[in-house]
């Protein structure tokens, strides 16, 4: 029987501790990327969300600029501020030009 | 122990079966070592795979209802004329309803205007899927969702929705079902609004105004009895359609409930014969073609014959009258006499530069093309020179109007709001010196003429008075169907904006003396309208002339 080559005690030693570093990188790198990609996805699932509530608050704010106008509509300030507060258009006479009051 | 060996070499040791017996396992042990990594390789590739290069999915998860959008319409100020919201469409599965009455008349405490049979009917059914309703507020979705059906769903879809309706129907329009643009700037601008991230578009109008010039036409309308109405504003140096009102109006969010009456834009879709509003156009192109002066006197008092046919004068003058008179007491003699010498080729070629003789050239569709005599004599050059025979839209005559208070320049109407970026297309029409002649002289018809009842104090008025009769179904035109108009330009200092009124088939009215004409009606609506909008608009009010300018020849 041919015997190959024989490996000293200290070349097995370091063999043994290359192995060993190579096991724990590679332990290392898994957990790493676990992490990662851990985090991307709730970054991901963070963005969603975010996307989701902008979207939900666009269309309140759609919904409640809507609202403004109908509120703010001229019909309806002109028939509120006649009934309630007695307003009426300003008259020309009433007015004046702003270089006359300076001047 | 070797001779042994030696003497039998065919007979296997004990060594040697169990060297076979380990040879074979360690052989066997690499071919699963080999598989079982081949296996794990596999799974790690796929991991890896999964992990690294799996497509994005969270898009899907956005909400439908941003999927299909269309961009806002707002006035030139920011206020809200047409959005898109989303409402709701209600769905129901019958299989899961359990009891279609309860069900029905949980859903009528909503909305009441379902008919309930209809619906019972509806959710007994034996079909997997039906719709009930659509067009929920998200109110009403809310109150449907707390009742808990299971068999009850929505699906969202969007909506045009015009918060500041009625007003400026007929300049912003409506969209159909799908979101598309079916009328006015809806469908003008349709492909600006409906791009995808379309920003907001700002039309030219401004609520406050066209508040304020329909309430008065509506309230002139009443008065009158009058049978419709139109109005126009438009700033003549950037030609920006500031107010377009039309009477009846209709309301956009109900839009299949509207009359074809109400929805028809009168301003820009009716053509009349506008009568004496025409005259400021052909002093207008007389002064320009040197055929005669302010100064020069027209015999308006005596009967003025043209080709066998008498020009008749509603108040006939009793004295001659200087050019400024003829058009401050509305004289068809004088203004018959500049027609003669202007002549049908040059009358046509001012027409057609001021846009009278073809539809007005704006971004809406409705617009329509002036009615024009087939055949252009000599009586249809003087007609025409007083406003008959020759059918135009209120808008056009204004734009018209504008041109000619504008320093002579034609602007191109829009009802987009103009920017830096977006410079109006014009033409000279005019010299400057004619252009102020006639705005001098227009000034004249309101401080002096029949144009009276439109003057506002401070903002320098300027204008027309237009009283003409409808053509009657029996030939000729009939007296008693009248079409008034009044154009105005103000202020006098620097003219910025032009605005017409016109009243289809006015009545006399209490305080007018049995009178139905322009000067009764039109006039002191635009007067009324000037009044409410001048103070709002910039640059509406006169500039008080200084001494050095006074004296100024």
């Amino acid at each position: 029987m041919t015997q190959g080559y024989v490996f000293t005690p200290v070349e097995r030693a370091s063999r043994r501790l290359g192995l060993f570093l190579l096991i724990v990188i590679g332990v290392l790198l898994t957990v790493a990327l676990f992490y990662v990609k851990t985090g991307a996805k709730e970054a991901r699932a963070e963005v969603v969300a975010l996307e989701r509530q902008i979207s939900t608050e666009r269309t309140a704010i759609a919904v409640l600029e809507a609202e403004k106008a109908v509120l703010t509509n001229p019909v309806r300030l002109r028939e509120l501020s006649t009934e309630r507060l007695g307003l009426a258009p300003i008259e020309v006479e009433a007015t004046r030009a702003r270089v006359e009051v300076e001047g | 122990m070797s001779a042994v060996e030696r003497q039998a070499p065919a007979i296997l040791s004990v060594a040697d079966v169990e060297y076979a017996a380990v040879n074979e396992g360690r052989i066997r042990i690499r071919i699963s070592l080999v598989l079982f990594l081949f296996m794990i390789g596999i799974v790690i590739v796929r991991l890896a795979e999964v992990a690294l290069f799996s497509p994005d999915s969270h898009r899907r998860a956005v909400p439908m209802a941003d999927m299909t959008t269309r961009a806002d319409l707002t006035d030139r100020n920011g206020v809200l004329l047409a959005t898109t919201l989303s409402t709701y469409s209600l769905y129901a599965e019958p299989r899961r309803i359990w009891n279609a009455e309860e069900t029905a008349d949980a859903l009528l405490r909503v909305r009441a205007n379902l008919d309930r049979s209809k619906l019972v009917g509806q959710l007994k059914s034996d079909r997997a899927f039906v719709w009930l309703d659509r067009g929920l507020s998200p109110k009403e979705h809310q109150a449907i969702f707390d009742l808990g059906h299971p068999g009850l769903g929505f699906r969202t879809e969007p909506k045009r929705v015009y918060p500041a309706a009625p007003l400026a129907a007929h300049f912003v329009g409506w969209t159909d079902i799908d979101l598309q643009g079916a009328a006015a700037s809806e469908r003008a601008l349709n492909g600006r609004l409906s791009a995808p991230d379309a920003p907001d578009v700002a039309l030219s109008l401004d609520t406050r105004v066209q508040f304020a010039l329909g309430e008065e036409l509506a309230a002139a309308m009443d008065t009158f009895s009058a049978k419709s109405a139109a109005g126009v504003v438009i700033d003549v140096t950037t030609g920006e359609l500031i107010a377009m009102v039309s009477l009846p109006d209709f309301n956009a969010n109900a839009v299949g409930e509207a009359s074809p009456e109400s929805r028809f834009n009168t301003a820009a879709m009716a053509t009349y014969d506008l009568g004496s509003v025409f005259k400021p156009l052909t002093v207008a192109m007389a002064l320009q073609e040197g055929l005669t002066e302010r100064e020069e006197i027209f015999p308006v008092h005596k009967p003025y014959n043209v080709l066998g046919k008498y020009i008749r004068d509603d108040h006939p003058s009793e004295v001659p009258l200087n050019l400024d008179g003829v058009l401050a007491e509305s004289s068809n003699r004088g203004t018959a006499m500049l027609a003669q010498r202007i002549g049908a080729e040059r009358q046509q070629y001012y027409l057609r530069e001021l846009g009278l003789l073809s539809r007005v050239p704006y971004e809406l569709q409705e617009s329509a093309r002036p009615q024009v005599q087939s055949r252009w004599g000599e009586m249809a050059t003087v007609t025409v020179s007083y406003g008959h025979g020759l059918a135009v839209t209120p808008l056009a005559l204004v734009t018209a109007i504008a041109a000619t208070v504008n320093d002579g320049v034609y602007v191109q109407p829009t009802v987009v709001k103009r920017d830096a970026s977006r410079q109006p297309e014009t033409r000279r029409v005019f010299t400057s010196e004619t252009a102020q002649n006639v705005v001098e002289m227009m000034r004249f018809t309101v401080t002096d003429g029949t144009g009276r009842r439109a003057d506002v104090p401070g903002f320098g008025v300027m204008g027309k008075t237009g009283t003409a009769e409808k053509p009657s179904a029996t030939g000729g035109y009939d007296r008693d169907r009248l079409v008034t108009s009044f154009v105005a330009a103000w202020p006098h200092t620097s003219p910025r904006y032009a605005m017409i009124i016109t009243l289809d088939e006015p009545q006399a009215a209490e305080g007018t003396f049995g009178y139905a004409t322009a000067g009764w009606n039109a006039a002191p609506t635009a007067g009324r309208v000037i009044e409410r909008i001048g103070p709002m608009l910039p640059g509406s009010r006169e500039a008080k002339r200084t001494a050095a300018l006074e004296v100024t020849p």
